[in-house]
């Protein structure tokens, strides 16, 4: 064994002398993760759609542990992770992901995995010069330069969590998988996206924060502020705030319920201040290394959920000050939520009536441009009630009818929101699951949203348990119900 | 039995010609007409401003003396309109007698008949049968001859009328080619009209649609007292009852059939009269199906066609089940029709109202539109619930006015104020605002140092110092070449 070791090392050294590659830092701090993941069939959620792969990048951090981006790790079913972008491919798992901050950490267990590769150097923010990213392509480490271009205040598609994206000119291509970018040898971002030319990089600071967070006892998660507000340019509306001389702050239209703000600002304050930075009318504040910026960065950089942060604020024409406990708002806490978190629709198999909670992936199972092809309705409750604080009641949809002659007349109603069930009303399936245990006499009555056409459907009681038997037989669908995890009851 | 029916295997070409000669014949030439209609569509994006002009032709038919038959859509938004005869190339000045946006039908009359004497009135006669063969007769392309296509009826049935957007009525479907500027032209059988060629679907190749004598007749009655009322609407969203657990729950009998009554819309015919969850079984004694079908002449026909039948005024009988018992009621057909609130608008003056370069206009198909060719689906949705879902939703009426702000003028005394486009008033210092008349009331009447322009939706307002915009108004009106400020 022992010689056939010291072979193999003899002939990776010849073969690095071979290609005269300079030796890099970030390629032992640099791994290629693979994931085999695999969504859910939105609209048929006992099952799941094709499998398909990512191949992505990590950077190793201290503890034994890889960052990656956690946009890539949804619906993983394989993780594998691959030093020097070479075999061998070594199972991982997840140690810890916050979909909002896109960012999660993964681990390999066998800790010799880990003997030959160094954990990177992350900067205390995006400072420096010469900047350029690494990456790697069939087995060579990849650099290219990056220029700094500009800050923007991002919203991450996960709501709610708001981020500098420092975005650089670069020439490498098809980037945004985790790429770090680098100052000299420390990592000052990872490439989140990448638009032509443009890669957008999420800040070291950032990171710094989430890897603090995670070795905390408990993870706090970010801080969003939980408002809607307007602008203040106007001398006109300012001074019918109460603002004398030049317009300053932002005016305060709306609170979201269960955010940091809910109960703490009301409509037509002015937000003057914020955390001591004062905020100016169209709602930017003066960042200490980026200059202006939308003030929704105030809450998430440098904060977690539970901080209190201080706030100035013009109320019917004086100024008030208080401290305001961050929270944080998660996706699931709205009506129609953004994400599921790993978690399988919700649905219930009823006479061939297949219902299912409401969120955002089954809309856009409706493809590319789902925003557009969705039915009208559904659009007009995503766009005016998505963001309702509802922690547990969700829309109820009927998303498919299975035909049989039990439940014929019905099998052109998709898409429309179920109200009651035998009178009961229905804010999640497992609602529903006990509303139909009490049938009306002889019949299920199910009513929707009135609507141009069919908006109640009358089942018989007595042959629905057969009849979906029969149903769920024909169609091959292998289980009735699933309800969310930990709902017994969508009631508001 | 026809000649032209005798032909067993002769071609479509054949037919066209055989029967095109007989007419000719009877000289049926004469009697169909070229329709030029110059026409101005107004801007209700730009409502002070002319519209768009442009030149649309179409065909049109002698139905009596001095009345021309043809498409309101050919004559729509007319500011001129010329008439052309059959190898005559004088242009004859037209008007628009009477026009119906709900069934896409008009008639002009000639400002000097007397190029009418002699020219033979077309006569009607009632549904084609199916299979039967027809012809079509129109100036297609805006061609300066008269030219003629033939096919078959290949379905009768209820169908959108485009041209309104909201409305459906009875439809003959034939394979007969009908293209741009056959529209308004007579569909001929036995020399006789059976319907006016008026759209065509883009989805099916070879697919005429002509509206039947049924809706034309329907047309000309109501013509009868000098004024066009509309089609009467009942007023119920019914839905089949295909499922029998639905029948028995609605205590049904194994024999009895009918539709259930799932909505009734608000200000409606039958809003007083009919609950929701009564079984329509009978209307005006024809049994309806579980189908929501009727049976008439042969044809199974969506029950709202018995409605079609009948004028404004006139009253239905239904026979329904209530409760599970059976009973007999009757309603008359009121005035009220939502749809005209609903369909695109025509020959109408928009309204709008300036005050210190903001625009306001009312909410209705054509200021929705001003958004852009994405605006079902790219507008405020707020919007299309209001207007279209709220309504059936709530309960309330269609025509519930609403007032929004389309555009802004920049000038110094609102650029740098909040704005909101796109958006439904809610209130202005503080008074509840639906109309136009009500918004320029309460903005011209306060007192208050501000004008505070509350929206329906998400909290926001504009604010705007008084005295400056009631001083910069008229120097935006200027500056922006503006002739009025409003047309309430």
């Amino acid at each position: 064994m022992k010689k056939r070791n010291l072979l193999l090392a003899l002939l990776i050294g010849i073969s690095s002398s071979v290609l005269a590659r300079p030796d890099h830092p970030a390629e032992s701090q640099l791994v290629t993760v693979r994931v085999t993941y695999q969504n859910w069939n939105e609209y048929r959620p006992w099952q799941k759609a094709k499998p398909g792969s990512r191949r992505f990048l990590g950077v190793v951090v201290p503890g034994n542990r890889i960052l990656v981006l956690a946009q890539h790790l949804d619906d993983a079913t394989l993780i594998q992770v691959e030093k020097f972008d070479r075999p061998p491919r070594v199972p991982a798992r997840i140690v810890h992901s916050d979909p909002q901050v896109n960012l999660a950490l993964i681990t390999v267990d066998d800790p010799s995995f880990f003997e030959d590769l160094t954990p990177v150097d992350i900067a205390d923010s995006v400072e420096g010069d010469n900047y350029y990213c690494a990456s790697w392509n069939s087995g060579q480490l990849v650099t290219a330069s990056c220029r700094w271009s500009r800050v923007v205040v991002r919203s991450s598609f996960v709501p709610h969590f708001n981020y500098a994206g420092i975005y650089f000119i670069t020439d490498l291509k098809g980037g945004g998988l985790g790429e770090p970018v680098f100052s000299g040898n420390k990592l000052v971002g990872l490439g989140r996206s990448q638009n032509n030319d443009r890669l957008i990089v999420f800040p070291a600071e950032m990171i710094q924060s989430y890897l603090q967070a995670v070795d905390l006892p408990e993870y706090p998660g970010f801080a969003h502020m939980g408002i809607g507000w307007q602008i203040n340019r106007g001398l006109a509306q300012a001074k019918y705030l109460g603002l004398d001389g030049l317009p300053r702050g932002i005016r305060i239209r709306s609170c979201i319920e269960g955010g940091s703000a809910d109960g703490f600002l009301k409509t037509d304050d002015l937000l003057l201040e914020l955390d001591g930075h004062p905020i100016d009318s169209q709602g930017d504040y003066m960042h200490p290394r980026y200059g202006w910026l939308d003030h929704k960065l105030i809450a998430a950089e440098g904060h977690y959920a539970g901080d209190l942060i201080p706030a100035r604020v013009l109320r019917e024409g004086k100024e008030i000050t208080m401290e305001i406990p961050l929270k944080n708002i998660p996706p699931s806490s709205a009506l129609i939520p953004e994400i599921r978190t790993g978690q399988p629709p919700p649905y219930l198999i009823a006479g061939g009536l297949v219902f299912r909670e409401l969120d955002t992936p089954y809309l856009q199972a409706w493809g590319n441009e789902w925003e557009k092809s969705i039915p009208a309705r559904l659009r007009i409750y995503k766009e005016m009630e998505s963001e309702n604080h509802s922690p547990d009641a969700r829309l109820i949809v009927l998303a498919d009818v299975f035909p049989d002659p039990y439940n014929l007349g019905y099998h052109d109603m998709a898409q429309n929101i179920v109200t009651r069930v035998n009178g009961q009303p229905i804010h999640s399936i497992a609602d529903m699951e006990e509303a139909f245990k009490h049938s009306e006499g002889s019949f299920h009555v199910i009513e929707f949203v009135p609507s141009y056409g069919l908006s109640k459907v009358i089942l018989d009681a007595k042959e629905f348990d057969s009849a979906t038997t029969r149903i769920m037989e024909t169609y091959q669908i292998p289980s009735r119900i699933r309800l969310r995890d930990g709902n017994t009851s969508g009631k508001k | 039995m026809s000649m032209g029916r005798l032909i067993k295997m002769g071609s479509m070409v054949t037919l066209a010609l055989f029967c095109g000669t007989s007419l000719w014949a009877q000289g049926v030439e004469h009697s169909v007409v070229k329709i030029v209609n110059q026409y101005n569509a107004f801007n209700w994006y730009a409502p002070w401003n002319s519209g768009s002009t442009g030149k649309g032709t179409g065909s049109g038919f002698l139905i009596s003396k001095n009345r021309i038959m043809t498409n309101a859509h050919v004559v729509s938004d007319s500011a001129m309109l010329l008439v052309f005869f059959h190898n005559d190339p004088t242009p004859y000045p037209a008007k628009v007698k009477a026009i119906g946006h709900d069934c896409d039908l008009a008639v002009l009359e000639l400002l000097d008949p007397s190029r009418l004497e002699g020219v033979p009135a077309l006569e009607f006669n009632g549904l084609p049968a199916i299979r039967s063969q027809v012809f079509t007769l129109g100036y297609p392309a805006g061609g300066q001859r008269l030219s003629s296509t033939a096919g078959v009826v290949s379905r009768i049935e209820m169908q959108s009328y485009v041209h309104s957007g909201v409305d459906q009525h009875l439809v003959i479907q034939t394979d007969a080619a009908i293209n741009p500027g056959n529209s308004g032209g007579p569909v001929i059988q036995e020399g006789r009209v059976i319907g006016v060629a008026f759209q065509g679907n883009s989805r099916l190749e070879n697919m005429g649609v002509v509206i039947p004598v049924e809706v034309i007749q329907h047309f000309l009655t109501d013509l009868e007292d000098g004024t066009y009322d509309g089609f009467p609407e009942l007023g119920t969203i019914s839905v089949k009852l295909e499922n029998p657990a639905a029948r028995a729950y609605a205590g049904m009998s194994e024999s009895e059939t009918g539709i259930r009554v799932e909505g009734l819309v608000r200000s409606c015919s039958a809003e007083k009269i009919l609950k929701h969850g009564d079984i329509v079984t009978h209307i005006n004694d024809y049994p309806v199906a579980n189908d929501g079908t009727i049976s008439w002449q042969g044809l199974r026909l969506d029950s709202l066609f018995l409605i079609d039948q009948l004028q404004m005024g006139e009253t239905v009988q239904l026979k329904i089940i209530r409760d599970k018992h059976p009973m007999e009621t009757a309603v008359p057909l009121s005035h009220y029709n939502p749809n005209p609130w609903l369909a695109k608008r025509y020959e109408q003056r928009p309204e709008y109202y300036i005050y210190a370069g903001l625009v306001f206009v009312p909410l209705n198909r054509e200021t929705l539109e001003t958004y852009g060719q994405e605006w079902y689906t790219g507008i405020n949705q707020e919007l299309i619930y209001d207007f279209y879902y709220r309504p059936i939703e709530k309960n309330e009426p269609f025509n519930t006015p609403f007032v929004m702000q389309i555009r802004r003028l920049d000038h110094a005394v609102n650029a740098e104020e909040s704005h909101f486009l796109y958006q439904i008033i809610d209130t202005v210092n503080g008074q509840k605002i639906n109309t136009l008349t009500e918004l320029a009331t309460a903005l011209e009447t306060g007192t208050s140092p501000q004008q505070v322009i509350r929206f329906k939706y998400g909290n926001t307002f504009t604010v705007l110092d008084r005295k400056k915009a009631d001083a910069a108004h008229p120097e935006i009106l200027k500056q922006y070449g503006i002739p009025k400020d409003r047309n309430l």
